[in-house]
């Protein structure tokens, strides 16, 4: 195992993977609860050296809740209009990253990956509902559903029911951090973890009467328990050598970076940040947020050692805010925003944009807000095309009713050859869902 | 609809409904004492639900809204910060109040409607004001109606805080004129959104616009001012003229015309449904049917958004007492459950607060008192609350309570030990638990908790945990 870790890894990493039984025991637990062929969960205990450069792939998601001024995260400062209608509102630090954008420099380690090569931003994207309300837009950019369409399972989720068996993303799973996100539920196991936690119980009567119980009446909360149980045990034998931080967000992203470097550890994550909502003077706040944002992203390389070259981070918000800053000093509901990448397999150094709208009136959607040219769909299928090999059709099931929405491309370094895959289609937009049903239960009645 | 399931009101099998999915848990001695009679517990409910004061804090250390506002205003700095204090205190006199109702249902509409309302205490003023909405609008109306509930929450400067309306101007008011600022719609939009017709109820993005406008000047006094921290109607910073919400022109003077607003969209048929909608998601099932919506929408319409009709509509819907029960309580039910299991009195609020919050127990399942960072507040669907980590902290939950409360913070050897004293019947585990859940224990849970108990450092409290992860304890 170690030939594949070389000494870039901290060593308490190193000792909790070479020790590999608690991993594999979450493993087994998982695809038990599955009901899997012995045969198929046989590959987390295949040899590392088996494993070729595609079954180390990692990928993060982290949703940014309230909505993100893509306009102060990267300026169009070439644009004179930017400057006027911002004019009191400019972040105090810019970086010029290319013709037309510039960078918000209080993200220090965003912009150190940029110039590195290892960052680039999308800009003027947003899901595809734009109604400007935080519950719906979210659901709809972790549903990965066309506007108007009701999620009951999200997109990570459903993509790990349609890779093919034996896939070492399928294999590894998917973990939650914090509260669980609607991108990962759906009818696929997922493990799940949080910063926050309790004293352990070590009253042996307590443990395991409350595995006889559920076992005999309860069989899927013991499954669950088991799960939660295990991954706990394995997330505290790892460790690493940053100084203690009091902030949550950066211990998520710790936490987060842990558990995907770990060899045989999940290798989807999603985390979920709420702030971003900057109705009220946003300069002081947003400055704040940004800065926590991207010292975790600076923690997650650095706990994520070696397996930062095969990861991808992905950082989403469900809408952008107005363009005009509104009458308390910060800015309303928008549409169109900026995502960032970043990570040792992004393509960096560049903005991705298309028939970048700019800011005249004319252009703003709605007289107000920065028109979205790019679907959030359309950059999660080219990271998942370009990083993981998956092919349209896969992709499509991923993200139904999505074929007049091209994946992105040149997102990746060195894009994954794409593998044609059978259809599997286990795939189902059925399941639980999140937040605000009373749309779902609306659009059930109207359809009716 | 299928007759299999459903347990006849007033059977043995209902305790748990009554109190797992309408109650706070039951305390010692209640269930026995309420009976099996037909109806009784459906009856006990009723009770709580007829006694006016019922919902009421009559707590005399709690402060007014000027109080309150002025802490919120005043300096608080790290390491003085009366601000802290003052939320703490308003929420010891909530779990002092969760010990006490028999069943708990009213302080469930409560906790309910403190949720749909729910507001986060990131900034010192709402911090120091919200205590005050749960207690002297939502405790108020929750057996009132609606519309009064919706003006007094949207009125109030904590809300005004939180969704920041207090610096919203209307761009063609005389401030507006002079300061060139201007709207910030975010109040209008979640009052639509969230606490009247919801989203897809038919409104637009002119709609909350307007909206907004006829909320301008709706704000509170600054430190500087007379009377602070209360609300305030700033006639200079108020949009003239009339605008259109869903249809309706409202020309109303001044702030007459925001009141007149709310009352129509609190009387609205879609608002009627989303409340409707909600209450049946939060306390009966994940799935609730179109005839039991449109039948509980029904009866707000019929009494113009009585609260107190619609929540005896919730009993008698033909789902309400339907078994099994299937959805994890949330955590702050369950957490609460286990004090009163326990029997404790007001007397321990203060070390209930602390432990369950302070801790971290709470905030570790997600579910942290009086902070859901947003609006929309915490999700009723059983997949949110239903994940691996937290069916392992759930068992880690009911230890550190048994451990910390029963054990560490009451030693067993000392003569007056709360519950030893109070609760002797707790030394047989399985005997104390068909007390609460008479008729209701499956044979594994009965099994576990008669078996001896050889390795742990006392026979009782890991039983007593065991009693609190069951499916029996932990469903609604």
């Amino acid at each position: 195992m170690s030939e594949h870790h070389p000494a870039l890894l901290p060593s308490p990493i190193l000792d909790t993977a070479s020790e590999g039984c608690e991993e594999s025991r979450l493993l087994l637990s998982r695809r038990a609860m599955l009901g899997m062929s012995a045969g198929f969960f046989a590959w987390a205990f295949a040899p590392r050296t088996a494993e070729a450069e595609a079954n180390q792939k990692r990928l993060l998601v982290v949703v940014l809740r309230g909505g993100l001024d893509g306009l102060h995260v990267a300026p169009p400062v070439s644009d004179p209009l930017y400057l006027d209608i911002r004019r009191n509102f400019i972040p105090a630090q810019l970086e010029k990253v290319d013709a037309t954008f510039s960078l918000n420099a209080e993200m220090t380690n965003f912009l150190r990956m940029y110039k590195q090569g290892d960052a680039a931003l999308v800009h003027g994207v947003a899901p595809p509902l734009r109604i400007r309300s935080h519950f719906e837009c979210q659901d709809n950019l972790e549903s990965g559903l066309p506007a108007g369409v009701r999620a009951t399972s999200g997109w990570l989720n459903r993509l790990l029911s349609e890779l093919p068996r034996g896939n070492p993303v399928q294999v590894h799973g998917a973990l939650e951090i914090g509260p669980k996100p609607l991108i990962l539920q759906g009818p696929s196991p997922v493990l799940s973890w949080s910063t926050n936690s309790i004293p352990r119980s070590n009253w042996a009567r307590l443990n395991t009467g409350i595995e006889r119980i559920l076992g005999a009446t309860a069989p899927a909360y013991n499954a669950l328990l088991q799960s939660g149980i295990r991954t706990d045990e394995f997330a505290r034998g790892l460790s690493d050598s940053l100084a203690p931080t009091t902030s949550g967000w950066r211990n998520a992203f710790r936490g987060a970076g842990r558990l995907l470097a770990s060899p045989t550890g999940p290798r989807i994550a999603a985390l979920t940040l709420s702030a971003w909502d900057t109705h009220e003077s946003q300069m002081f706040g947003l400055s704040r947020d940004l800065a926590t944002l991207d010292q975790g992203l600076g923690d997650l390389q650095q706990t994520m050692g070696a397996a930062w070259r095969h990861t991808v981070v992905v950082c989403v918000t469900e809408f952008g805010r107005t363009v005009r800053i509104n009458g308390t000093n910060g800015t309303d509901h928008g549409v169109g925003t900026v995502a960032f990448l970043a990570g040792g397999s992004v393509l960096g150094n560049r903005v991705h944009t298309r028939n970048w709208a700019g800011l005249s009136q004319a252009n703003l959607q709605d007289g107000r807000d920065l028109r979205a040219t790019i679907d959030t769909r359309a950059l999660f299928k080219g990271v998942l095309q370009e990083h993981l090999g998956l092919d349209n059709a896969l992709l499509n099931r991923v993200f139904p009713q999505s074929e007049t929405v091209p994946p992105l491309r040149g997102l990746v370094k060195s894009p994954e050859p794409v593998v044609a895959t059978a259809g599997r289609s286990q795939a189902t937009t059925g399941g639980q869902r999140a937040e605000a049903p009373i749309s779902q239960f609306r659009q059930q009645q109207a359809s009716m | 609809m299928s007759r299999r399931g459903v347990s006849p009101p007033g059977s043995a099998q209902s305790v748990r409904v009554a109190f797992m999915r309408f109650g706070l848990g039951p305390k010692p001695g209640w269930p026995v004492r309420i009976g099996t009679a037909p109806d009784a517990l459906r009856t006990a409910c009723l009770r709580e639900l007829n006694n006016p004061g019922a919902a009421l804090l009559n707590d005399p250390g709690l402060r007014t809204l000027e109080e309150c506002g002025l802490i919120g205003l005043g300096p608080n700095m790290p390491g003085n910060r009366p601000v802290d204090g003052l939320f703490t205190q308003e929420r010891v006199a909530r779990f002092a109040k969760y010990t006490e109702p028999e069943i708990g249902f009213v302080e469930r509409l409560v906790m309910f409607w403190t949720n749909h309302f729910s507001l986060f205490p990131a900034s010192d003023f709402v911090r120091a004001t919200m205590g005050h909405v749960e207690r002297e609008v939502i405790r108020k109306h929750v057996l009132g109606k609606y519309s009064d509930m919706l003006k007094g929450v949207i009125s109030h400067p904590a809300m005004i805080r939180r969704l920041e309306n207090q610096n919203s101007i209307g761009p063609t008011s005389a401030e507006g004129r002079r300061t060139r600022r201007g709207l910030n719609e975010n109040l209008a939009r979640e009052t639509l959104e969230l606490y009247t017709v919801g989203v897809n109820g038919g409104y637009t993005q002119a709609d909350v616009t307007n909206l907004a406008m006829i909320l301008t000047g709706w704000t509170f006094r600054r430190a500087s001012e007379p009377k602070p921290g209360t609300f305030f109607f700033n006639a200079s910073g108020h949009e003239p003229g009339a605008f259109n919400v869903m249809g309706r022109s409202f020309g109303e003077p001044g702030q007459a015309k925001g009141l007149a607003a709310l009352d129509m969209l609190a009387a609205h048929p879609r608002t009627a449904e989303h409340i409707a909608y909600k209450l049946i998601l939060h306390f009966i099932t994940d799935t609730p049917s179109p005839r039991s919506v449109s039948t509980l929408a029904l009866v707000y319409r019929r009494t113009g958004g009585d609260l107190k009709a619609v929540a005896q509509e919730l009993l008698n819907l033909p789902e309400a007492w339907n078994e099994p029960l299937n959805r994890l309580r949330q955590p702050q039910e369950w957490m609460i459950s286990m004090a009163r299991a326990v029997g404790f009195d007001k007397s321990k609020a203060e070390r209930l607060h602390t432990r369950f919050n302070n801790w971290g127990w709470l905030p570790a399942l997600n579910h942290s008192y009086w902070h859901c960072p947003t609006p929309n507040g915490y999700p009723d669907l059983n997949s949110f609350w239903l994940t691996p980590n937290a069916m392992r902290l759930r068992r880690d939950a009911a230890f550190a309570f048994c451990q910390q409360l029963l054990q560490v913070d009451e030693p067993w050897n000392n003569p007056s030990n709360y519950w030893r004293v109070n609760r002797p019947e707790l030394t047989k585990p399985a005997q104390f638990a068909q007390g609460l859940l008479p008729g209701s224990l499956s044979p594994a849970t009965l099994l576990e908790l008669e078996a001896p108990n050889s390795r742990d450092d006392n026979q009782v409290l890991p039983h007593l945990a065991l009693l609190f992860v069951t499916p029996e304890f932990l469903n609604k």
